[in-house]
């Protein structure tokens, strides 16, 4: 009798405590839901994705990269993620006092400031040439590899070559031979672009610019003997010291300029393939929301690109040119 | 063709100093963003750097490739039409005036015009003589004419505003190009020219032809006016690696005109010029320029020739009269005037580019004019002067909605050292709208003419008969300080640009002539001293539509008002008269061309403009002058042809400066064949 008792009596205590076990585990669990979106609501929590633009200049070209980035993120923007913007020279204070979970450099003086401090958080590198990219890396982390383990990623600004040449195709289907310009640069890829050419079942007939050399001397024979011409982006010297020779020699020949920028484009070009600041935009957007936190860095091409065409070069050249959809629906085919 | 002004604005184009990425830190090897998006080539007449037009701190307009054949311009000047405010006259057939808002007499000085830098403006009449330019419309690329004054680009010959006509370069074409027009007016104009290279040079040539009778006689008046010019030019082209490039140009033209106010006496013409610019690019975006060039103007007037009796018949006796016919008979006007007017000019540029928000031009120039006519100077030697200049362009980038520009030039000639300069602001309104505020104040040194000028009839080196015109010794610098507020606008995929300008110009020491007593037969004699002060006021508009390839539409419109005094009269009395006529009102014009897909081109060009009276010249109507030109080309065994049929003033005759240029319709039919 006595150990019922005692054992009822221990019962009732064990139970009481269990009851009020549980209702305080209930409120605390309760409170704890309650308190998320609050809490998730506050600025300074960890949830909140940090993410640092650090651009080379305060100019248009990179500043509207920024808010086109955040444009491009919707809702998500003020809720998942805590943007700051600063110039490259602040790069060092701002890192420390704003504690950023992810770095977006733009522009190809940002990276290399970046890329110097070698910051633990994952870097991506937009507004940037492979070219610059590819050097930058090797120059602070040893080779690209070692960048992409350190988390290192860029979206490359220019082109792929295979797209300008099979977009020349497609301009000119009866085109056989296709100029290309390549310079000091550039010229170490010149297999790859011969081979780029030639898989689009065009000869290449590429020619090479040395600062040294008398560019119209160089470039006629070889503009005046194709069908299309594809200038190469190089240094900023060899584009604009070339540029205006090749736009007369290609009206003087009537041969075709497939051009890299808007305004080569607008300055006698037959037609340009780009990335503009709203395809990077996008791109970079799409990457913050996927890629942030994959464990590897990588350098991307560009995804995303414009194409516009020049309706009184062509229409001096004779040529009848399809609506820009039709180039873009047979370029996103591949 | 090549180029083209950058008008479809991107968040891209639009800050294009931006995109100017130093490559020192870099290293020269690697590509930037800036390599990439660099641009390849802007309007440059401004401030000579490389701007687009709304960072550009003045209104300019462009008359490229695509309106020049639209037009039915027969020579350059009738092209300047679509130029709003911009006043282009006949003073004789042969002989155009040009000028901007004011000012538009026998002789404009007050308007800079270069072909490709260099200038054309002439010593010998402080004015432009167009007619021996030898710059034939299918050799014009496109013209750059900056509405505003422009001396810390271009010096102080910029008062009112500047032209820079932009030939072709010689890599366009290839082959051999023929071309010919004929029509009304006994217009017989032919040239042929031959592109090609020798070595590493590139070059084109060019020899033409062009022939006219000038305006009909009018009533009792014999006006024998008409042209006769042979060219032949030259522009080559080398470049001797990539970052290094040399252009020359020569010419040559011989020309027989007539020549005169209301009269008409022969001239013939012979001018040449050399021109040597040499481009150096460096890694870093920044350019040098070495620009020389000499121009040699020589004439020969034959004016009817004057007895000694002859002239004194026509003076009322009196003992004077009888006094002088005790001197022997001879000849005062002997017939035959020559003169010579030369310059040699040079200036090193350089153009600092490498920084994203600042950019800057400077440069020294230093220039000989040399001029010599016993007609115009009553002395048998030359006039000369070297003057020196220094400038410098800078335009800052302060954010991304505001260019600022300031330049300024500093000039010495042989009397005096004097400054001119311009500041502007450009705010960007949206991406593609902005608004500019610019304020100028600048000077003008009296010409070698103007400071020299004495025109004399002399029965001997004792005995002055006429006193026609004197200058001033105390002649001193033109004063102009202008503000305007400018709007530039670009809608509808840039398919429609729109630019509006509100001025205000005060001249001050102007130079002209007054009347003065004078102890010779007729007892008067014109001094050319600062005597005139103008205020202008007004507002000007220009809009183009290009929605696609095969239209075209261009219009102008410019409302000008002007008032002001000129001392007409110093002695016996002092009389002033008013400068509230010497400008039209309004001018409008308005271009509209067609071509069909089959290569067909339809286009017309109206202009009006609203009366005036012609400084020196006659009080004229108003006035609607409509031209019309159908061309179709086509490709006939690998050569590019082109005919068309012109008619230029297609409606009742009007009237040019004077009253006795009747400009009846004219029909021109032209050809054009290129053989590759």
């Amino acid at each position: 009798m006595l150990y019922l008792a005692v054992s009822k009596m221990l019962y009732a205590a064990i139970l009481s405590k269990f009851q009020c076990l549980i209702k305080t585990q209930a409120l605390v669990i309760v409170v704890f839901f309650l308190a998320i979106p609050i809490v998730s609501a506050t600025p300074n929590d960890t949830k909140q994705s940090r993410v640092l633009f650090v651009i080379s200049k305060q100019a248009a070209v990179y500043t509207d990269l920024t808010k086109l980035v955040q444009r491009n993120l919707h809702g998500q923007a003020e809720a998942v993620y805590q943007f700051v913007t600063d110039i490259e020279k602040n790069f060092a204070s701002r890192n420390l006092s704003f504690k950023p979970d992810f770095i977006v450099t733009i522009g190809a003086i940002a990276s290399e400031t970046v890329m110097k401090s070698k910051p633990v958080q994952p870097v991506l590198s937009v507004l940037i040439t492979d070219s610059a990219f590819n050097l930058l890396t090797k120059k602070y982390y040893g080779s690209n590899a070692q960048a992409y383990a350190a988390r290192v990623s860029a979206i490359c600004l220019d082109q792929p070559f295979q797209r300008s040449i099979k977009l020349a195709k497609l301009i000119l289907p009866e085109a056989k031979i296709a100029g290309v310009m390549i310079g000091p640069s550039s010229k170490q890829r010149q297999d790859d672009f011969s081979q780029s050419v030639t898989d689009a079942s065009l000869i290449p007939n590429i020619v090479n610019i040395e600062l040294e050399d008398n560019p119209i001397h160089i470039l006629e024979p070889i503009i005046k003997s194709s069908d299309i011409f594809i200038p190469v982006p190089d240094s900023r010297l060899v584009n604009i010291a070339t540029a205006k020779w090749i736009l007369e020699l290609s009206y003087r020949h009537k041969v075709p300029v497939i051009a890299y920028s808007k305004t080569y484009l607008d300055a006698g070009a037959l037609a340009a393939i780009y990335s503009s600041v709203e395809n990077i935009a996008q791109q970079t957007a799409e990457f913050i929301r996927n890629e942030l936190n994959d464990d590897t860095g990588g350098s991307h091409a560009a995804a995303y690109f414009s194409i516009r065409f020049n309706s009184s070069v062509a229409s001096n050249l004779n040529i009848v040119l399809e609506n820009e959809q039709f180039y873009r629906a047979a370029l996103e085919a591949d | 063709m090549v180029f083209k002004i950058i008008k479809k604005n991107t968040p891209l184009l639009l800050c294009p100093a931006a995109l100017v990425i130093s490559s020192a830190a870099l290293g020269d090897s690697m590509v930037t963003e800036g390599d990439l998006l660099a641009d390849i080539q802007r309007v440059n007449s401004v401030t000579h750097m490389d701007q687009t037009l709304p960072e550009a701190p003045a209104s300019v307009t462009i008359i490229d490739r695509r309106m020049i054949d639209a037009s039915p311009a027969v020579d350059v000047v009738d092209l300047l039409r679509m130029v709003p405010g911009l006043q282009t006259y006949f003073v004789k057939a042969n002989r155009p005036g040009v000028t901007y808002h004011a000012l538009g007499n026998r002789y404009p000085r007050r308007l800079e015009v270069k072909v490709d830098g260099r200038s054309v403006y002439e010593s010998a009449f402080s004015s432009v003589e167009w007619t021996t330019l030898g710059v034939d419309l299918a050799d014009i690329d496109h013209i750059e004419v900056v509405r505003g004054a422009n001396a810390p680009a271009d010096g102080s010959n910029a008062f009112l505003a500047s032209i820079n006509i932009i030939t072709r370069s010689p890599l366009i074409d290839s082959g051999w190009n023929l071309q010919g027009k004929a029509g009304g007016n006994h217009i017989r104009n032919g040239s042929l020219s031959y592109a090609g290279s020798a070595g590493e040079l590139n070059y084109r040539t060019r020899l033409s032809y062009q022939s006219n009778e000038g305006f009909d006689d009018f009533k009792d008046f014999t006006i024998d006016d008409g042209a006769e010019t042979v060219t032949l030019s030259f522009k080559g082209l080398w470049t001797p690696s990539a970052s290094d490039s040399l252009e020359i140009a020569l010419g040559l033209s011989d020309s027989d005109m007539g020549v005169g106010e209301r009269d008409s006496f022969p001239r013939k013409a012979d001018y040449q010029y050399q021109h040597l610019q040499w481009d150096h690019l460096t890694g870093k975006g920044n350019k040098y320029q070495f620009i020389a060039y000499h121009n040699l103007l020589e004439l020969v007037d034959y004016p009817q020739p004057l007895g000694f009796y002859e002239a004194l018949a026509g003076l009322p006796d009196s003992p004077q009269k009888t006094a002088l016919l005790q001197l022997p008979d001879k000849l005062i006007i002997d017939g035959e005037n020559h003169g010579q007017s030369e310059r040699w000019d040079a200036e090193f540029r350089t153009i600092f580019n490498q920084w994203d928000d600042f950019r800057a031009v400077s440069g020294i120039g230093l220039r000989y004019d040399r001029v010599e006519s016993e007609d115009l100077f009553d002395r048998l030697g030359a006039v000369s002067e070297r003057s020196y200049r220094a400038y410098a362009n800078v335009e800052w980038t302060a954010n991304d909605r505001i260019v600022l520009n300031g330049g300024v030039i500093g000039e010495h000639d042989d009397t005096e050292t004097f400054g001119s300069y311009r500041i502007a602001s450009n705010f960007k309104l949206t991406d593609n709208q902005t608004l500019r505020l610019a304020f100028n104040r600048g000077y003008r040194a009296p010409t070698l003419l103007e400071s020299n000028q004495t025109i004399y009839i002399r029965y001997d080196e004792n005995l002055i008969l006429d006193g026609s015109i004197i200058s001033d010794p105390d002649i001193s610098r033109e004063k102009l300080t202008s503000s305007e507020i400018g709007y530039m606008g670009s809608f509808a995929q840039a398919n429609l640009s729109i630019d509006l300008r509100i001025f205000r110009e005060q001249l001050r020491d102007v130079i002209d002539e007054r009347r003065e007593q004078y102890d010779d037969i007729d007892g008067q004699i014109n001094i050319r001293d600062n005597s005139a002060s103008i205020d202008i006021e007004g507002a000007e508009w220009q809009a183009q539509y290009r929605p696609n390839n095969n239209f075209l539409v261009n219009a102008n419109y410019s409302y000008v008002k002007s008032g002001g005094l000129q001392v007409w009269r110093s002695t016996p009395f002092v009389e002033y008269r008013d400068h509230k006529r010497h400008t039209p009102g309004s001018t409008a014009g308005l271009l509209i061309d067609y071509v069909t897909d089959d290569r067909l081109s339809l286009s017309a060009m109206v202009n009006y403009q609203s009366a005036m009276k012609h400084p020196q010249g006659a009080i004229l109507e108003k006035y609607t002058r409509i031209d019309l030109k159908a061309a179709k080309k086509f490709n006939l065994n690998n050569s590019d042809i082109e005919i068309s049929f012109t008619v230029q003033n297609a409606g009742e005759d009007y009237f040019e400066f004077y009253e006795i240029n009747a400009f009846k319709t004219r029909y021109v039919i032209g050809f054009d064949i290129g053989f590759p």
